[in-house]
C-alpha cells in the first residue's frame, strides 16, 4: 500500500513537472482580441435600475391581478340590474284609473326612480373612489 | 503582476480598452491553456477553450468581484467551459478520438519536434491514467492533485461541496492507482 502511494506521488510529480507548451501564444492573443473587438458592446446595468425595474414589474403584475379580480370575481349588486324596471311599468297604466290616480301613481314612481338613480350614482362614485385609492 | 495592477487592467478593460485586456490575456493565457490541456488532453481543443474562456471573461468582466482572486474567477470560467466540453466529448467518443488525431497531424507540420513530443507525451500520460474518470472526477483530480489548489478554492471553482470533492477525489485516485497496478503489477 505504501509503495502504491509512493508510485502515485511519483506520477503526480511527473504530471506537475510536465507543463503543456503553448506554441505561438501571441497569435492566440491576437485571435482573442480580434474576436472580442467584433463583439457587440455590453454595458453594465446599474443595480438601482435593476431594483426599480423589478419593483415596477411586481407592482404592475399585482395591479393587473387586482383589476382582473375586480372585473371577473366581484358581482354587481342585484338592485342595480333592476333599475330599468319602473320604465317598463310606466308604459302599462290601467285604463280604468282616473287622471288624478294616474298622476299620483306616476309621481310616486318618478320619485322612486329618482331615489334609485341617486343611489346608483352614489354607488358608482363610491366604487370609482375605491378604485382610485387602490391605484394610488 | 500585483493585485492593484490586475485591478487597474480590469477597470480599463471595463471601459472597453482592448489593449489592457490583451495584457490580461497574455498574463493569464498560460494558466488557462494549462488547465484546458490537462483536462482535454488535446492542444487544439485547449486553444479553442482558451479563446472561449477569454471571450466569456470579456463579456462578464463586470460581474467580477475584487474580493475573489482574479485567478480563482478565471479558473472557474475555464473549468466550467472545459467541463461542458468534456461532457460533450464523453457522449461522442468517436468524435473525440478523431479530433485528437487531426490535432496530432497538424502538430508535425508546423512546430518544432521537441515541443510536439513533450505535448504528445504529456497527453498520452494523462490519457493513460485518467481515461476512465468521469468529467467531475477528472476536474477535481486535476485541480487538487495537479494544479495544487486548496479544497476551499476548488469548492468556489466547481460549486461542489467539500464532501463531494472528497468523494470524487477518492474515486479518481482509486482508479489511477488501479491503473498503476495494472501497468506495473510487481508493486
Amino acid at each position: 500500500m505504501k509503495r502504491e502511494d509512493e508510485r502515485y506521488a511519483q506520477l503526480i510529480e511527473e504530471l506537475k513537472g510536465k507543463l503543456p507548451i503553448l506554441r505561438e501564444p501571441d497569435i492566440l492573443t491576437e485571435e482573442i482580441i480580434h474576436r472580442i473587438s467584433s463583439l457587440p458592446v455590453k454595458r453594465r446595468t446599474s443595480p438601482y435600475v435593476a431594483i426599480i425595474s423589478g419593483i415596477s414589474g411586481v407592482a404592475a403584475t399585482l395591479l393587473l391581478c387586482l383589476l382582473v379580480s375586480q372585473s371577473m370575481v366581484t358581482p354587481l349588486p342585484v338592485r342595480d340590474t333592476r333599475i330599468a324596471m319602473p320604465y317598463k311599468a310606466l308604459i302599462h297604466l290601467p285604463e280604468e284609473m282616473s287622471l288624478s290616480q294616474k298622476k299620483t301613481l306616476l309621481l310616486a314612481r318618478w320619485q322612486t326612480q329618482q331615489q334609485e338613480q341617486a343611489a346608483r350614482r352614489e354607488f358608482l362614485i363610491k366604487r370609482a373612489n375605491e378604485m382610485k385609492c387602490k391605484l394610488k | 503582476m500585483t493585485n492593484d495592477q490586475i485591478q487597474m487592467l480590469i477597470d480599463r478593460s471595463l471601459r472597453h480598452d482592448a489593449e489592457a485586456f490583451s495584457i490580461l490575456v497574455a498574463e493569464y493565457q498560460p494558466l488557462v491553456f494549462r488547465l484546458a490541456f490537462r483536462l482535454l488532453c488535446n492542444e487544439e481543443e485547449a486553444k479553442d477553450m482558451t479563446q472561449e474562456t477569454f471571450i466569456k471573461v470579456w463579456l462578464s468582466l463586470y460581474r467580477y468581484h475584487p474580493k475573489f482572486r482574479f485567478s480563482t474567477w478565471l479558473y472557474k470560467i475555464t473549468a466550467n467551459t472545459c467541463y461542458d466540453r468534456l461532457r460533450v466529448l464523453q457522449h461522442e467518443p468517436n468524435q473525440s478520438k478523431n479530433s485528437i488525431t487531426a490535432s496530432d497531424a497538424d502538430l508535425t507540420s508546423s512546430h518544432t519536434i521537441e515541443e510536439e513530443v513533450a505535448n504528445k507525451e504529456l497527453k498520452e500520460l494523462i490519457i493513460r491514467f485518467t481515461d476512465e474518470l468521469t468529467p467531475k472526477q477528472k476536474l477535481v483530480f486535476v485541480l487538487q492533485d495537479i494544479e495544487g489548489l486548496e479544497p476551499q478554492e476548488i469548492s468556489a471553482i466547481t460549486g461542489l461541496s467539500a464532501a463531494k470533492i472528497k468523494s470524487n477525489l477518492y474515486l479518481a485516485r482509486k482508479s489511477i492507482k488501479k491503473k498503476l497496478n495494472e501497468i506495473d503489477p510487481d508493486l
